[in-house]
């Protein structure tokens, strides 16, 4: 036994290590390691720091949106909503600064417009059988026409001292590790801490994972609900004030597409396109290997409209690989 | 039995399969005849759905040999097995709920006429054909979600005659059955088997085993214990095979019964569903309700726990009258339901056992805002210690424990949420012979420690010897309430099936 103690120990460790990855994420973190060697072989530059903190810079609102998303579905929803309501949001907050609003209520309107909106589509969601796809379809047209209203589809420039101290939120940088990218890992141990270590979080997967279950285990379905995509709203509102300092204006179109990236990459990542599983890791590794596609293609200077083939060819071949693995296991 | 229906249609050697922590089945042998309906019996776990799976093309077998009728068979995938004339009913019905009975049974072989498009009418002509050819009295034109379980079960009878099985497989097809269904299914079967067809027939009702089957061989924890023709065995034999052994039998004990009530119900209503219900549970008490499928028994269940409102009447918990219930408020009141359906409404299959144990206890393991995963860890291991719950670990989903074992992840969710009143509908419902016994003997204990339970049950013998008194529903009515003193299989079926049912 004595002789055993050490090799066991190590065992002990690895086993702690893998007991926190979510191993059916291994096979995007498989594309993930080819991808990093293949473009740093190419590309003296993408192993720098400075490129590597741009990666991450580059998928911080990605990721906030992403982080939300996954609380989503894996509570077997999701919401289409969220790259209109980062639209909407940031021209909101936007105006509101320009109009001497003042920093302090203009963080407030962010988030708290985010999270009403939300609500707004969570309310609709729990008090109608209506599946949540058509449902935030439909606030996704509702709140992009809404901001284009608003705005008179004009772009909301900086002006004004406030604004330019609002610009710390994007563009600024704390400790040397640029601020966006703060905000994102502060929102992933948010949505980390909820899902492992709260109720709300076990009431995500069991609503996921059986619905009537969860509501003869005593679960609140309904309230469940709204409160989900209250908070998914509140992170959405949150990515807009970062990206509207990070762009120095507001667009009201410039959230368009954020909803299908972040299911892609969280459904890349592994988490189920029907609820009940799922995790931040498995998040985390999808938005980034998405991050790092763009990234190294960057550097290799492929032309723009083949990025999107590429793109969305290693989509498919992430999740054929994952329906692939779990079917063999 | 002429000697050509000795000849093997099919023979399985030396079938080895494991998963994640269990050896499911270790070089089992097992061979079918022409002619014959050979059941398999085990307790569950023993490993005959992993056989019945595998022959159906759903698993691969790790190693071992299947041949039918000779021939070697490899690769075997549910398309390839349905053309070489395996057909399988499962228990979770295989139809399309919105086509009609017809377009099920002819599926993927409608006729065309010539302009390549369906031929409805025959299509139904040949449907009712094969309809009438099982003697089943049904229009082909209607809607399958609109048909009773065992109504849907003979489309699918129908759907495999259509493809003209040879081997027919049928795992646990009278669960949640009445009599005559049974009776019903059973001449269904016959007329298939002297059509030539073989049949697997898997199920826990050993009555059931002793009237269809030719042979029988009998599975335990992954082995063959043996075949045998069905005259050689009687079903004391059999359990004692399936089980390794005996199993005491224990009569009802009236001692725990407290003078004290715990739910009375007054003239309780549900539009339609259910009509004037008074009954009372007492402290200690195990009241079982019994009727036929469709009886309102579930509603009831439903009903008391919060998931359906009373159109009329009251309901009274611990003396304090019941208003606007919902599941949450029972469960903080001290009620659970353990459901009919497990694996739809008691368990969330993709979560481990740990967290479907605690899943209604939360809220006691929660500081501040956040849960505390150790104390809640060393909860669920107490409960799984304290049932007897089979799994490798508290991190084991529960989808890979045996249906007993998955049975028991829903008590030790209520014993944990500490309820008062446990409601169980069907509490043995495909769960094997020893789970059953100590599934049993908690609902004893529990009456011990004062606690009271309401038991709905399609199984007699379960209803006769746990019941301390037994509720016999009709038609939404409590018909009568029977003490358990020389209460008979026979009265309580009488009470249940009416006047009419009598000269059965």
């Amino acid at each position: 036994m004595e002789t055993r103690n050490s090799p066991g120990a190590k065992r002990g460790i690895l086993r702690w290590v893998g007991s926190r990855i979510d191993w059916q994420s291994q096979g995007v973190l498989g594309v993930l390691i080819v991808l990093i060697i293949f473009t740093s072989l190419s590309s003296p530059v993408f192993l720098t720091p400075i490129n590597l903190v741009n990666v991450l810079r580059q998928i911080s609102i990605l990721g906030m949106v992403a982080s939300g998303m996954t609380v989503v579905m894996i509570s077997g929803g999701i919401d289409l909503s969220v790259g209109s309501i980062l639209s909407f949001v940031g021209c909101v907050a936007a105006k509101a600064l320009v109009h001497g609003y003042g920093i302090p209520l203009t963080l407030l309107i962010g988030v708290g417009g985010g999270a009403l909106l939300g609500l707004f589509n969570g309310l609709i969601i729990a008090n109608t059988r209506a599946h949540p796809f058509i449902i935030t379809l439909g606030t996704m047209t509702l709140i992009q026409g809404v901001a284009l209203v608003v705005t008179g589809s004009y772009p909301t420039m900086a002006e004004g001292a406030d604004f330019d101290k609002f610009l710390w939120l994007g563009t600024g940088s704390f400790l040397w590790i640029p601020v966006p990218i703060i905000v994102f890992f502060a929102v992933m141990a948010i949505c980390w801490t909820l899902l492992r270590r709260t109720r709300f979080g076990r009431h995500c997967y069991a609503v996921g994972g059986s619905e009537a279950t969860a509501y003869l285990s005593g679960i609140n379905i309904k309230r469940h609900k709204v409160a989900i995509y209250t908070f998914v709203g509140a992170l959405t509102g949150l990515a807009s004030l970062v990206l509207t300092a990070r762009l120095a204006s507001a667009l009201p179109t410039m959230g368009n597409g954020y909803e299908l990236q972040s299911i892609a990459a969280i459904v890349i990542g592994g988490v189920a396109l029907m609820g009940g599983r799922g995790n931040m890791w498995a998040a985390f590794t999808g938005v980034l290997l998405l991050g790092v596609i763009s990234n190294s293609l960057s550097l290799l200077n492929v032309n723009a409209f083949y990025q999107y083939i590429v793109l969305g060819s290693i989509i498919v071949f992430a999740v054929v690989l994952q329906e692939y693995r779990k079917s063999t296991r | 039995m002429t000697d050509h229906a000795k000849t093997p249609v099919l023979t399985m050697t030396g079938i080895s399969k494991s998963f994640p922590g269990v050896r499911a089945l270790d070089g089992v042998n097992f061979d079918l005849r022409e002619g014959e309906v050979h059941a398999i019996v085990g307790e569950n776990g023993a490993g005959k759905s992993t056989l019945i799976k595998i022959l159906s093309g759903a698993h691969r077998p790790d190693s071992g040999e299947i041949t039918l009728r000779g021939r070697p068979v490899m690769n075997l995938t549910p398309h390839s097995a349905q053309e070489l004339g395996i057909a399988t009913i499962y228990q979770e019905r295989n139809l399309v709920p919105l086509m009609s009975a017809g377009e099920n049974i002819l599926l993927n072989h409608e006729p065309r006429n010539r302009w390549g498009l369906v031929d409805t009418r025959r299509l139904y002509r040949e449907a009712q054909e094969i309809l009438a050819g099982l003697d089943v009295d049904m229009d082909a034109h209607v809607i399958v979600s609109t048909l009773g379980a065992a109504r849907q079960q003979a489309v699918e009878l129908a759907k495999a005659l259509f493809l003209k099985a040879k081997i027919l497989i049928m795992d646990e097809p009278t669960a949640a059955f009445d009599q005559a269904e049974i009776q019903n299914l059973f001449a269904m079967a016959r007329r298939l088997r002297a059509q030539g067809a073989s049949i697997v027939y898997i199920s826990h009702h050993l009555e059931e085993v002793f009237q269809i089957a030719d042979r029988v061989t009998v599975l335990r924890d992954g082995l063959r214990i043996g075949t045998f023709d069905i005259s050689d065995v009687t079903e004391n034999s059999l359990v004692s095979l399936m089980v390794g052994r005996e199993i005491a039998k224990v009569c009802v004990d009236i001692a725990s019964v407290k003078e004290e009530e715990v739910l009375r119900l007054e003239n309780l209503s549900a539009d339609g569903l259910l009509h004037d219900i008074n009954l009372t549970v007492r402290k200690g008490e195990i009241l079982g309700v019994a009727g036929m499928v469709g009886s309102g028994r579930t509603e009831l269940a439903r009903l008391l726990f919060g998931a359906m409102r009373p159109s009329a009447g009251r309901i009274l918990f611990k003396g304090q009258e019941v208003v606007g219930q919902t599941p949450s408020r029972s469960i903080r009141s001290g009620i659970g339901l353990v459901p009919e359906e497990r694996k739809i409404d008691g368990l969330v299959l993709g979560m481990d056992v740990g967290k479907n144990i605690t899943l209604a206890s939360l809220r006691r393991f929660r500081t501040a805002f956040l849960l505390d995963l150790g104390k809640e860890k060393k909860s669920a291991l107490e409960y799984m210690r304290r049932l007897a719950i089979r799994s490798p670990s508290a991190a084991q989903q529960v989808q890979y424990l045996s249906g007993g074992n998955q049975q028991k992840v829903v008590m030790a969710k209520w014993l944990l949420a500490d309820a008062d009143l446990l409601i169980v509908d069907e509490p043995t419902k495909g769960v094997d012979v020893a789970a059953k016994a100590e599934i049993h003997q908690l609902m004893r204990d529990l009456c011990e420690r004062g606690k009271a339970i309401l038991m709905i049950s399609s199984d007699l013998p379960e209803i006769i010897t746990m019941s301390h008194r037994i509720a016999v529903m009709r038609m939404g009515r409590i018909v009568t309430v029977l003490s358990c003193e020389g209460v008979t299989q026979e009265t309580v079926l009488a009470h249940a099936i009416g006047g009419e049912g009598n000269g059965n």
